[in-house]
């Protein structure tokens, strides 16, 4: 379980706080979706989650273990149990498909012939069985993210952070890597956090959701729950927005009364 | 004519200060790599922001590398010539000159180094510290193999330099193709051996640039 308590953030020179007070409970297991615009703190939230921004204040709790205490060695050893993907994949250029997936492994002092093993493995799950020797510029977008969630998935961590995952890629390839986020998810009972500005992905495959704006987190909580809430934002964005199809329908010349006809 | 030679003296005149000035720029070469790469890390992963941030270190250092390249390397050759004879016991011969050439090229290099680091896609850093990398992860993982066709255009770029900096050594009697122009170019009016270096130099420069291309486009061909 993850859980944040009252996480700030604030940068030098930054008139508002990137993150004001945020908490937050991802409970195992979950998919949890963190929707936001872009400047609305989603960056932040998640670097907060491994560390790779520092919080100012509050705490941030995984497995009830605070880790803005740690020490360098035990953080980079907390690092070893969330594996991160990210919106521009992060593959190393200098090694091929295998070699990249293999780094994590080579972090935790895995021998080689277990290394070979695991990498197959882990190739085999995500479809690229025959890429391994391929460099990742000679890979399509949906296949370095392929890679980047293999290399992710080495260290058989706990958790996945996924930042903007899909961000890069076409509507297609993005239903193909959520259906595989999603199996992971089940197959290995993985925690999966996302933050993503795209609502289709929330819609796709989380279970839980979170709106964050100008650094607050407005709504947070299971869909089931959100979604019962006539009150809800999130919940009015999944759904379907008569309001702006009237406008868009509008905007091209058609009227209310014409559309009914039309219907 | 006064000191004229005939071919074969013209030959081995050329071909024993050819060894000298490859000896030189070679070994040279591979000082000013053993501390200008160190040199380009610490010099990248110090500054404010950076991997391991120690600003008053990175200042520290980035104003001793500024100096060593504003002086002209000829003033240089010759403000080290104490610390030569230091180091080498002689300030003669290709050995003694190997000193200031190296000296006068690490200030270029490492800079050379810390923006070819620089380039390298930041992440890719953020990736391996949050696969739980280590800063020597980031450096032996990520920075260098990432960086290297950039920084064999580099090593290229200071080998050409280096080539340079040890024909001016002939001014201070370091032997090698600079030392011949002076001895015989210069002091004896001798042409052929003149226009001998400047074809045996030009012939060098070209080779290292061109081995060094080839270099950086095979690796760069499969990234």
């Amino acid at each position: 379980m993850i859980r944040l308590e009252q996480v700030s953030k604030f940068y030098a020179g930054g008139h508002s706080p990137a993150l004001d007070k945020v908490s937050l409970i991802v409970p195992d297991g979950a998919i949890y979706g963190i929707l936001g615009r872009s400047g609305a703190g989603k960056s932040t939230l998640i670097r907060c989650l491994n560390l790779l921004e520092r919080p100012t204040s509050g705490r941030v709790l995984i497995d009830d273990n605070d880790i803005t205490t740690l020490t360098p060695r035990a953080l980079r050893q907390q690092r070893q149990r969330s594996g991160m993907i990210f919106q521009h994949f992060n593959l190393l250029h200098s090694r091929n498909v295998a070699a990249n997936v293999a780094v994590p492994l080579e972090i935790a002092g895995v021998n080689r012939p277990q290394r070979e093993r695991r990498v197959r493995e882990l190739l085999a799950l995500v479809g690229l069985s025959d890429k391994a020797a391929a460099w990742p510029s000679q890979l399509s977008g949906g296949q370095q993210q392929r890679v980047g969630i293999a290399r992710a998935l080495a260290a058989q961590p706990d958790y996945l952070l996924c930042d903007e995952a899909t961000s890069a890629l076409d509507a297609a390839t993005t239903a193909s890597v959520l259906e595989l986020l999603q199996q992971i998810n089940r197959q290995f009972g993985l925690t999966i956090v996302m933050i993503t500005h795209q609502i289709e992905v929330v819609k796709a495959i989380c279970d839980h959701a979170a709106l964050l704006e100008s650094g607050r987190l407005l709504e947070s909580g299971p869909l089931s729950t959100l979604l019962r809430q006539p009150d809800s934002r999130l919940r009015s964005a999944l759904l379907h927005d008569p309001l702006s199809e009237r406008r868009f329908l509008q905007r091209h010349g058609i009227e209310g009364g014409t559309l009914c006809a039309v219907a | 004519m006064r000191g004229s030679l005939n071919l074969d003296e013209l030959w081995q005149l050329l071909f024993q200060a050819t060894l000298e000035t490859l000896y030189m720029v070679g070994m040279a070469g591979l000082f000013t790599l053993a501390i200008g790469l160190p040199l380009g890390v610490l010099l990248f992963i110090s500054r404010r922001g950076g991997i391991v941030p120690l600003p008053r270190l990175n200042a520290l250092l980035g104003t001793v590398v500024n100096v060593g390249r504003s002086l002209p390397f000829i003033v240089l050759l010759i403000a080290l010539i104490p610390f030569t004879r230091l180091i080498v016991g002689t300030t003669l011969g290709s050995n003694a000159a190997i000193v200031p050439i190296t000296l006068g090229a690490i200030p270029f290099f490492a800079r050379i180094v810390e923006s070819a680091l620089d380039e390298v896609a930041k992440g890719r850093i953020e990736a391996m510290l949050a696969m739980g990398g280590s800063d020597w992860h980031i450096v032996s993982k990520v920075l260098l193999p990432e960086a290297l066709p950039a920084l064999l255009a580099g090593i290229t770029l200071t080998l050409v330099m280096l080539i340079g900096f040890s024909s001016m050594a002939g001014v201070i009697g370091g032997g090698g193709l600079g030392d011949l122009a002076i001895r015989y170019g210069y002091q004896r009016f001798n042409q052929p051996v003149m226009i001998a270096t400047v074809v045996m130099l030009i012939a060098l420069v070209q080779a290292v640039q061109m081995i060094g291309d080839r270099l950086v486009r095979r690796l760069a061909h499969r990234r």
